[in-house]
């Protein structure tokens, strides 16, 4: 009985350890983001998906995370940073299109928009 | 009893229906509902709601063009109902998506990008009031006033992306309703028909992300159901849905809106205890989309119900108390659980009567007080309201004007 409370302990422990998120950003220095250029391939797409605008978000500040957003259409990223994404849309969309991109860290944000148009 | 006269009410109007509609955000509309429950019921009901779509259509013709190569989501509604008053009936209900999601965006071939999302939508409340009722010509019309309240949450993401409109799970915007019920039965209640209009206009979203306005949606919808046995009902509906363009910052947005014209087989199954399970399949016979939309191919709705008497979930809370108490019976004719309903609520409003319960089989009326009450007024009362008692026998014309169900003398002849 001892022996298997004991395994109960120890399984326990483990996982608590194993639980703990290891924390990486000390070890980054960060300053506060900025957005040196949000540039597009395309400003116009040709509605229908075939060939996506790719949209590239260049920013500096460390340790960045990338939120993209619009409201109608289709944003998808591309690489794993998530500074880059392609848009497309549907005949859904036509017209005039802001994604606006926002980079974040622990010292803050900032957003930068681009206008596509779907045609 | 109780079931007994849910299930005649429901019979009559039942309008199971909830109308999925693909790449919209919030709550799939519904359309319908049940004629207003007895004062103090309680109903809760839970539904499930199955939707997929992938033809896209152009005008109302089928395109070779296509985008997403199908969109479906799974969506669960829990709705309360409640009878303030005789008149008056209040609902609330609340959706959830499981999971909503656009599939496969075609034209990127080397990969399969979805969209999706799950979690709270829309919330409503709702008041109905009983406007106009004939039981002798088993008619009733009832206006509805529901307000959608956008709970969940508008900007829901998937990875580092914001989901667009389409695909969140929150139509991020309030909505007003108006809707008229308007029901008939047949032959003794055993065939009913409806009809459900509804305009529903939704509030201009106006966001840091979006200036977007849903457009307006009317509904029409005619149902036939038919009381197959007393646990059985089936029905047929036939519903008209018109949505208007959206407007997004200004801007018309022409591949939106349209028409579809349905087709809604449905069953409800009765169970013990004031269950019931109902099932209804939405399949459209005429799409016409503006411009060019992903349209929808079927949804299927599963849901169960459960009603409940508060009043007699009241009195059995203060069942030992009423164990003291003197008793009294009378016999009184009926026939259903709308009589019941009628003798009891009669036998409460005479003073010193502190609990009143009509047994269907018995016909006993037993009674329990704490002083002396007027017999003989109650039996007065119970007669002009169409109830023959051991006391007094009803006046043919109060008689006449019970609800066809509660025609007691033409099963007793019999």
């Amino acid at each position: 009985m001892k022996s298997i409370l004991f395994s109960f302990a120890i399984l326990a422990l483990a996982s608590f350890s194993s639980c703990e998120k290891e924390d990486t950003s000390s070890n980054v220095q960060t300053e506060f983001p900025v957005i040196d250029s949000l540039v597009a391939n395309t400003i116009r797409v040709q509605a229908g998906g075939e060939e996506p605008a790719i949209l590239n978000c260049y920013a500096t500040g460390g340790d960045l995370d990338y939120v993209w957003e619009v409201d109608l259409g289709d944003l998808f990223t591309t690489n794993g940073s998530g500074s880059e994404v392609q848009y497309t849309a549907s005949a859904c969309c036509l017209g005039e299109r802001e994604i606006t991109c926002t980079v974040s860290n622990n010292k803050g944000d900032v957003s930068e928009s681009i206008v596509i148009t779907i045609n | 009893m109780l079931r007994i006269f849910l299930l005649s009410l429901i019979g009559l109007a039942f309008n199971f229906q909830i109308l999925a509609q693909c790449c919209a955000a919030g709550n799939p509309s519904s359309d319908g509902g049940s004629l207003g429950l007895p004062k103090n019921s309680l109903s809760l009901s839970a539904s499930f709601i199955h939707s997929y779509s992938d033809t896209y259509f152009i005008g109302n013709q089928v395109s070779d063009e296509n985008y997403w190569k199908s969109s479906k989501f799974d969506f669960s509604l829990v709705a309360i109902n409640y009878g303030l008053t005789e008149k008056i009936q209040i609902s609330t209900e609340i959706g959830y998506f499981i999971d909503k999601m656009n599939h496969n965006l075609v034209a990127i071939s080397d990969t399969i990008i979805n969209k999706k999302a799950s979690g709270l939508g829309d919330a409503t409340i709702g008041i109905q009031y009983h406007l106009f009722s004939n039981k002798q010509q088993m008619l009733n019309i009832a206006p509805m006033v529901k307000l959608t309240l956008p709970v969940g949450q508008f900007d829901q993401m998937d990875g580092n992306i914001v989901l667009p409109i389409d695909i969140q799970p929150s139509s991020g915007s309030y909505k007003l309703n108006t809707s008229l019920l308007i029901t008939k039965g047949f032959f003794g209640s055993k065939f009913s028909a409806s009809s459900f209009l509804s305009a529903e206009f939704s509030q201009e979203i106006n966001t840091d992300r979006t200036n977007h306005k849903y457009g307006n949606l009317y509904t029409a919808s005619f149902n036939v159901n038919h009381k197959t046995s007393d646990k059985l009902s089936t029905g047929l509906g036939l519903n008209y849905q018109h949505r208007k363009k959206a407007i997004n910052s200004g801007n018309i947005i022409e591949a939106s809106g349209g028409t579809y014209i349905r087709v809604q087989p449905k069953i409800s199954y009765y169970l013990k205890n004031n269950y019931s399970i109902n099932t209804a399949i939405n399949i459209p016979i005429y799409r016409y989309v503006n411009d060019y939309q992903l349209t929808n191919k079927y949804n299927f709705v599963f849901g169960i119900n459960k009603s409940f008497d508060l009043k007699s979930m009241k009195s059995q809370v203060d069942y030992n108390i009423l164990e003291a108490l003197n008793e009294q019976t009378l016999f009184v004719d009926g026939i259903c659980g709308m009589c019941k309903d009628r003798i009891e609520t009669i036998a409460y409003k005479v003073k010193n009567i502190k609990w009143a319960e009509w047994d269907l089989e018995s016909k006993s009326l037993l009674l329990k007080y704490e002083k002396e009450f007027d017999l003989n007024k109650l039996a007065r009362k119970l007669s002009k309201a169409g109830h023959d008692n051991a006391i007094l026998k009803a006046e043919d014309q109060a008689y006449n004007n019970l609800h066809s169900c509660c025609k007691y003398r033409s099963i007793n002849n019999h």
